[in-house]
Order: C-alpha cells, then sequence, then structure tokens
C-alpha cells in the first residue's frame, strides 16, 4: 500500500521529516515504507550485542511489520557469532570502522567473559552507540558483578552514545533512531542522553487525564475507577516519553490507558524513584501539583494585564455608553470645527 | 579435566555455557549459568505490587506469567479471590502470551538450527526475519532438507504476522507488551473494556488463525518427518509436573484444560507444595544461615563447585520436566480433559512414542502446535462471551500491613512457575521465584540427580562427541529462558 510519503521526492521527504519532526506518531506511520522506496544507499553496518538480558527490548521491534525489509535496505546486522569469532578480522574493516554498536542488557565485569573485552574493543571504533533498555542505559544500578556501560566505558572514550531507556523500550523508538542517524546523524540529546525527540515531554503533560489532575479529581485506590492515577503513585508527572502520544506499538492502548499508574520506567532512578518506588506517591511539589498556577504564571500575568485593560476600555466604554451623550454628536465640537 | 563445549548458546534469554568434564576416562556434561540478577533480592523492601512488575523483565516469552504468578501470590496473601470477568481477561493473556511463546520457539528458537545458506538461495529478504544473532553458515549434519527448509521458511513472514498480532492484542489488554501492567489483586485494572475493543482483539485473531491450526502445524509435521531423529527418545523416563490451567471465571469450567498433579514413576499424584524445593549444591548460593552476608544476600561467587545460579528445583527431591508435552501428559494420563486426552494419545501413537517415555523434540513441539489448536479457539471464545458489564476487580484498598505469606503458580508457556512472598508493614520481606528453566535446566544435585537438559545431553554423550551445532539443538528443544532461571 503507498503512503502519503512515497509521492515525495527525497529532498522533499526530508524537508518534510525534519518540518514534521514535532509529529512523531505521523512520520512514524509511513517512514520505514518510504525509506523502503528511496534509492538503495550504502548499508550501515549494526552490530547487536545482547548481554544477560531477557527479549523485552527487541521482541517488539523485530516483529514490526515493517522492521525486516527496512533492515535489509539499509542495514547490515552482523551477528555476535560473526563477530566473537575473530575481532581482529574487522579492524581493517569497514565494519570496524562505521557500525552502529547496540547493547542490549547488562554485561559482566568478569575479564573472563569474551563478551568483555569484545565490548571493550569495539566501543573504541563504533560510529555511535545506542544502549538499548535500561539495564544499559541506567548501569549504575546495576547489580553486583555487572559493568555500568556509560560510567566505566563510554565516558572514557569519544564515541557518541545515546540512550534508549524504557521497560520495555518501544520497538519504534529504536526504528525512529535508525532512521534518524541514516538521515542526519546522532539526534538532539537530552541531559541523560536520550533523543528529546522522544523524551523531552512529561506523560502528565500529554496524559488523556490531565484534566482530572488539574481539577484534582483522583482515583483513591486501585481498582475504585477510571481517572487520574496520582495518588496511587502515577510517576508520569516526572516522568518524559512520548507514550500517551504514541501508546504502545502502534496500538491504541498504554500503561495509563490500561488502567495502570506510570511507573517512571524511562527515567534514571527507575524503579527506585527517590525511594518512593514503583507506586509510591509523589509529593505535590515534585508532582507541581499546583501546577495551573506555577506553570501559567506568565499567562496569569498577562491574562490578568489583559483582562485589567480590557475592564479598563469596558469601564470607559460602558461609561460612554451610559452617557447622557450616547449616540449623540458633540454639538461643541461641531460647531468649533464649522 | 574441563573443556568448554559451547561458550553461549545463542537466541536464548540469558547465557549457558556448556562445559564438559573429562575425568578418569568417564565424560560428563554439565550446565554453566549467567550471573544472576538478584531479582529476590531486589524485591525485599519493595511495596507488595511492584512483585507484579520487576519480574516480568526477566523474560520476554514468560513476562505475563510472572506477572500472574504474583498476583496470585499477593492474592493468596490477601485472601482475596479475583472476579470471574478478570479472571476470563488473565485466561486470555496468558493463552495469547502461551501462544506467541509457542510460534517464536519453532521458528526462531528451533528451525535456525537446522538451516543453511542453500535454504535462503533466491529468497534474501526472509533472512531479515531470522536475523537476530543468526547469519546462515554452511551445510550441516542433518540439516533440513532443502524443500522443507524453504517450504517452512516461506512461512516465516506469516509467523513474525502472527507475533505481531498477538503482541498488539496483549498490548490493547495490559497496556504494553511483554510487560502488561493491568493486574491488580482481585482482578484487573479499570480500563475502557467494551465491544469495540474486544472485536478488534478478535480481529487481530481472526487474521492469523489460520496460519496456528493450519500453517504451523503442517510446518512442525514436515520438519519431523524431514528430521526423523526428532522423534528420538534420550532418556527413556522422566517425571513430569504441571500446575494446572488457571481457573477459568467461568462457573461450568469450560476452558480449563490442564489439571495440575505430578508424574513420578510413572504415577499420578496431587501437588503437594510443601515437597517443592530447590539444590543449591553446585549454584553459587549458600545454605541459609551459612555465611549469609545481609549486604550481598546469600552467595558466594567463589563457592566451591559453583557454576550456576539456576537453583536446582525438586519435587520431593525428583528432578522434573515441566513445559507443554508434561502438561499434556499430566491431563491425559489423569483423563481430566476428553479433547485433550483424545487429541495427546493420538498425538503420542502417531509419534509412535508410549506414554511412559514420550519426551522427545517432536513430541515437545506438537504439544506445543496442538496446545496453541487449543488456545486460540478459546481466546476466541472467550471475547465472543465476554460480558462487558461483569465487575473487572473488587474496588477494594489494599491492606499489605499485616505480617503474612502467600504463593502463586501458574504454568508459564515455559511450564511450572511458582512465586512466594512474605509481607510485613507494606514492604516485601522475602521472595521466591521458580521458573521453568529451574525445572528443565539444573545441574546436578546432591543425590546425584540432574534437570532433564543436562540429563539429555550426557545420554546422548554417551553414544557421540558433543558439537555445538547438537548442543543447540537440544538446548533450543526445550524452551530456554534462563535468565528467569537465575533471575
Amino acid at each position: 500500500m503507498k503512503t502519503v510519503f512515497q509521492h515525495l521526492t527525497r529532498r522533499d521527504f526530508i524537508r518534510y521529516l525534519m518540518a514534521g519532526s514535532i509529529s512523531v506518531p505521523l512520520l512514524m506511520e509511513g517512514l520505514a515504507q518510504n525509506l523502503m522506496a528511496q534509492e538503495p544507499t550504502p548499508k550501515r553496518p549494526i552490530i547487536w550485542l545482547k548481554g544477560q538480558a531477557s527479549d523485552n527490548h527487541n521482541v517488539g521491534f523485530w516483529n514490526l511489520p515493517e522492521f525486516p525489509g527496512f533492515l535489509e535496505k539499509f542495514f547490515e546486522v552482523i551477528p555476535r557469532s560473526a563477530v566473537n569469532k575473530d575481532i581482529s578480522e574487522l579492524d581493517d574493516s569497514d565494519i570496524a570502522t562505521s557500525h552502529i554498536l547496540i547493547l542490549e542488557g547488562l554485561f559482566t565485569n568478569d575479564p573472563d567473559d569474551p563478551l568483555n573485552s569484545l565490548i571493550k574493543d569495539l566501543i573504541v571504533v563504533s560510529r555511535v552507540v545506542i544502549l538499548l533498555g535500561n539495564e544499559a542505559a541506567y548501569g549504575n544500578r546495576a547489580p553486583e558483578g555487572f559493568m555500568d556501560l556509560e560510567g566505566n566505558l563510554l565516558y572514557h572514550v569519544e564515541t557518541p552514545y545515546l540512550k534508549l531507556p524504557g521497560a520495555p523500550v518501544p520497538a519504534r523508538h529504536l526504528l525512529g533512531m535508525l532512521n534518524h542517524l541514516v538521515l542526519f546523524g546522532l539526534p538532539k540529546l537530552d541531559a541523560f542522553r536520550r533523543p528529546e525527540a522522544l523524551y523531552k515531554t512529561t506523560i502528565c503533560d500529554r496524559c488523556e487525564y490531565r484534566g482530572d489532575f488539574e481539577a484534582g479529581r483522583f482515583v483513591r485506590f486501585h481498582g475504585e475507577k477510571e481517572g487520574c492515577l496520582y495518588l496511587l503513585g502515577c510517576k508520569g508527572p516526572v516522568t518524559k516519553n512520548s507514550c500517551p502520544v504514541e501508546k504502545w506499538n502502534g496500538t491504541s492502548n498504554w500503561c495509563v490507558g490500561a488502567g495502570s499508574p506510570c511507573t517512571g520506567c524511562s527515567e534514571p532512578d527507575y524503579p527506585d524513584h527517590h525511594g518512593l518506588g514503583m507506586f509510591g506517591q509523589l509529593s505535590s511539589d515534585d508532582a507541581a501539583i499546583n501546577s495551573f498556577f506555577v506553570r501559567h504564571l506568565d499567562t496569569i500575568a498577562k491574562g490578568t494585564a489583559v483582562v485589567a485593560a480590557a475592564g479598563i476600555a469596558t469601564h470607559a466604554f460602558s461609561k460612554r455608553a451610559a452617557s447622557p451623550l450616547k449616540g449623540q454628536r458633540l454639538p461643541i465640537l461641531e460647531d468649533d470645527d464649522e | 579435566m574441563n573443556r568448554t563445549i559451547a561458550e553461549y548458546v545463542p537466541r536464548i534469554e540469558g547465557k549457558l555455557k556448556v562445559v564438559q568434564s573429562d575425568m578418569d576416562q568417564e565424560k560428563s556434561v554439565f550446565l554453566e549459568s549467567n550471573r544472576s540478577l538478584h531479582m529476590e533480592e531486589v524485591l525485599v523492601g519493595r511495596y507488595p505490587l511492584e512483585a507484579t512488575q520487576s519480574p516480568q523483565m526477566l523474560s520476554a516469552v514468560s513476562g505475563v506469567a510472572h506477572a500472574l504468578t504474583a498476583v496470585s501470590a499477593l492474592e493468596n496473601y490477601l485472601q482475596l479471590d479475583p472476579t470471574p470477568a478478570s479472571l476470563q481477561i488473565r485466561q486470555m493473556m496468558l493463552q495469547l502470551s502461551t501462544l506467541h511463546s509457542h510460534i517464536r520457539h519453532f521458528y526462531w528458537d528451533v528451525l535456525p538450527d537446522y538451516l543453511n545458506k542453500g535454504h535462503f538461495e533466491g529468497t534474501t529478504s526472509l533472512s531479515a526475519y531470522l536475523r537476530f544473532d543468526f547469519r546462515p553458515g554452511v551445510k550441516k549434519e542433518k540439516d533440513l532438507s532443502q524443500k522443507a527448509g524453504q517450504q517452512i521458511l516461506g512461512h516465516i513472514q506469516q509467523a513474525a504476522r502472527a507475533l505481531d498480532e498477538l503482541q498488539q492484542s496483549i498490548a490493547l489488554i495490559g497496556g504494553k507488551y511483554p510487560v502488561v501492567m493491568n493486574l491488580i489483586p482481585g482482578g484487573v485494572t479499570n480500563f475502557s473494556i467494551d465491544r469495540a475493543l474486544l472485536m478488534k482483539i478478535m480481529r487481530n485473531l481472526e487474521l492469523i488463525k489460520a496460519f496456528i491450526q493450519e500453517t504451523w502445524p503442517e510446518d512442525v509435521k514436515s520438519f519431523i518427518r524431514d528430521l526423523p531423529e526428532t522423534v528420538a527418545v534420550p532418556v527413556k523416563r522422566v517425571n513430569l509436573i504441571s500446575f494446572g490451567s488457571l481457573p477459568s471465571g467461568k462457573g461450568d469450567g469450560t476452558d480449563v484444560f490442564y489439571s495440575n498433579g505430578v508424574v513420578i514413576d510413572g504415577k499420578l499424584e496431587p501437588i503437594n507444595e510443601l515437597l517443592i524445593t530447590e539444590s543449591l549444591l553446585h549454584t553459587y548460593y549458600l545454605p541459609v544461615g551459612k555465611g549469609e552476608d545481609p549486604e550481598r544476600g546469600g552467595f558466594d561467587i567463589n563457592k566451591a563447585g559453583g557454576r550456576t545460579w539456576i537453583k536446582g528445583a525438586r519435587y520431593d527431591g525428583e528432578p522434573m520436566m515441566t513445559g507443554a508435552l508434561s502438561r499434556m501428559m499430566i491431563t491425559l494420563i489423569g483423563g481430566s480433559h476428553m479433547e485433550i486426552s483424545d487429541r495427546a494419545g493420538k498425538m503420542i501413537e502417531d509419534l509412535g512414542l508410549s506414554v511412559e517415555s514420550p519426551n522427545c523434540s517432536a513430541g515437545r513441539l506438537l504439544a506445543e502446535v496442538l496446545e496453541a489448536w487449543f488456545y486460540i479457539r478459546s481466546i476466541l471464545n472467550l471475547l465472543l462471551n465476554f460480558d462487558t458489564s461483569q465487575p473487572l476487580n473488587r474496588k477494594i484498598a489494599f491492606d499489605f500491613s499485616k505480617p503474612g505469606s502467600g504463593s502463586g503458580r501458574v504454568e508459564s508457556p515455559g511450564g511450572a512457575m511458582l512465586h512466594q512472598v512474605f509481607i510485613n508493614d507494606n514492604r516485601i520481606t522475602q521472595y521466591r521465584i521458580i521458573s521453568s528453566a529451574n525445572w528443565n535446566f539444573s545441574t546436578i544435585d546432591r543425590n546425584g540427580k540432574t534437570g532433564v537438559v543436562e540429563r539429555e545431553l550426557n545420554s546422548v554423550l554417551e553414544k557421540e562427541a558433543l558439537s555445538i551445532a547438537k548442543v543447540n539443538r537440544i538446548v533450543h528443544s526445550y524452551n530456554a529462558q534462563i535468565l528467569e532461571g537465575t533471575h
């Protein structure tokens, strides 16, 4: 099936893509199909290493309908078995200098673990490293015996890296980032090295129950009713992700939509949240519970000024309207003119 | 002297290393595992509801089952029964995730072990579907024939589509996949489950029903016909365990497929949870009260003889096999569900096996296919008859303040799963997880008994040298989720 994007030239498409980067879901809709329609480019090698992790972060990605064709056209995935055989064979190849390295899961700090030395070698020569999932992205929370990839390795090399956190990571986040790397290179990142395009706005700001939050209408206990789950420990006010807009992998549902408080799974302090845990209630300060007044102070001030000005104008108008001269021309002035 | 046969087995969750020991002319094989993520310790001190979330990260295959088992354990502590409507939703979620697991098991775990470059000639794009940690190599001994391999591979797009539809269907109910968010004690969370949503899921499933009930079974049959050695039974007698189906939520129990029980030495017995223990020999764990470091929990990475983080689950001291085949055989021996009993009996007969000795690769794969055949029918039936006016939960606040414990038992796609929780003052004080890998992938215990996979590897080693390809085929034929075993 053709998408609207397929009627565009490559140049127009890229312009459109840049201009439309505020509308991630729209882009996600036809992006892979459009890329499929473009001229083939040299394939970028991807080396995807999974440490000790379940398949939670990749199972959605590998079954996206648009994924296999997209991958086949633009990338060459080097399986671990091929990399593992002899890393020295890669040293002088294009793969060694231009590959995208995806690290998923936890990696031991055991020097006898072959994966340990392999990662250290690969990170230095990678074009870019993607830390996929919370385990790789926030390794400072790793259990004993595992590496903090950022603190122990990436912090000490010049290789650029970005993080795609989540529990699990939405598959389309990775698809989108690979698209971005193909078209534009490294995306703009936030303070935690997450792509701003995906992790800029809080869940709460775009939540379907935002109105209830503002109005102070909350669900009081699990199962009571549908509505704002702030009192049940929802971390939406402090969690930045695109879930309310994109939903889950193209479905119409997401965590809060299913009646669960947001657990803040893409934040660095997940699941502790500074001692609150997944279901501990944020303080009113953290949640910006008085957000209407705080966030919109400027607007309120401007609004007040406008209202005041309008009031004065109305007052003047009403005075004039109420004047006995209403509807009459001022004869003195007319006399003067004459 | 020890030598590594396989440094790691590809395409499984977690790491499994296979090592051969040559001592005094005696050869044996044992399994080593990845390091533990210490999930049991991580949960200590946390609010009890977190048990429904964190363990889901242990497996994309069994995540839903972990959530269901955890919530059952909390309900057992709270003495709270879930509502009938929520039981039906839970039933659907477990069955959907089991379908996902079984399809993936055959096409993504098992099949690639029997493929080579030849199978992909003229079908380059198909390889993309299997690309993760897989690249077809040169022809190996006992690979699939060109014809059978290409025929099965020709359905890989349909299989991928089926997985996508199943993921979407679970997410429509649970919020996302593979981590679901909607389970609470007493039922499921409040969400808008209406006819439109039910119809949407039904449409998803109708699209893949033919694949599940016709194409995939034919592929598995072709696979078995092409590879007669998959019917060989390396380990003649195995004990079996199954925790049975979830309660159906329907008064007549028509959707309860499996009975719970154990088969020891051919005899069926009811489950006694108190007889479930864990062997710590050759694990890095220390016996309770011996040298436990409160900061790190009871383990020692330098423990003499330590080689795995998979605690060996035992029932009455016996290693047990668990999974779809076990579920089916226990139901067949007990005769509790006539249709399953008949179908399972016919399957065993067609394969030329006996009820006493059914454990082979073909049997395990066919049991999954047969289970899926029943499950897709069951899910569609549940969707069609779901009463959206019924309450989804008990609408009561949870009281976790009192000291107490609870346990939950669920048949995950891979087999018998147990969670035990100890709670006091709104915090988890102790947690225990047993998953299918703890049964099937356990190593030798102090009675000299070992899990079914290690036993099968050793049985094969008695007859022939173990190659990496052979090891991969044996390990993959059991639904291997090592990470949840080491938890």
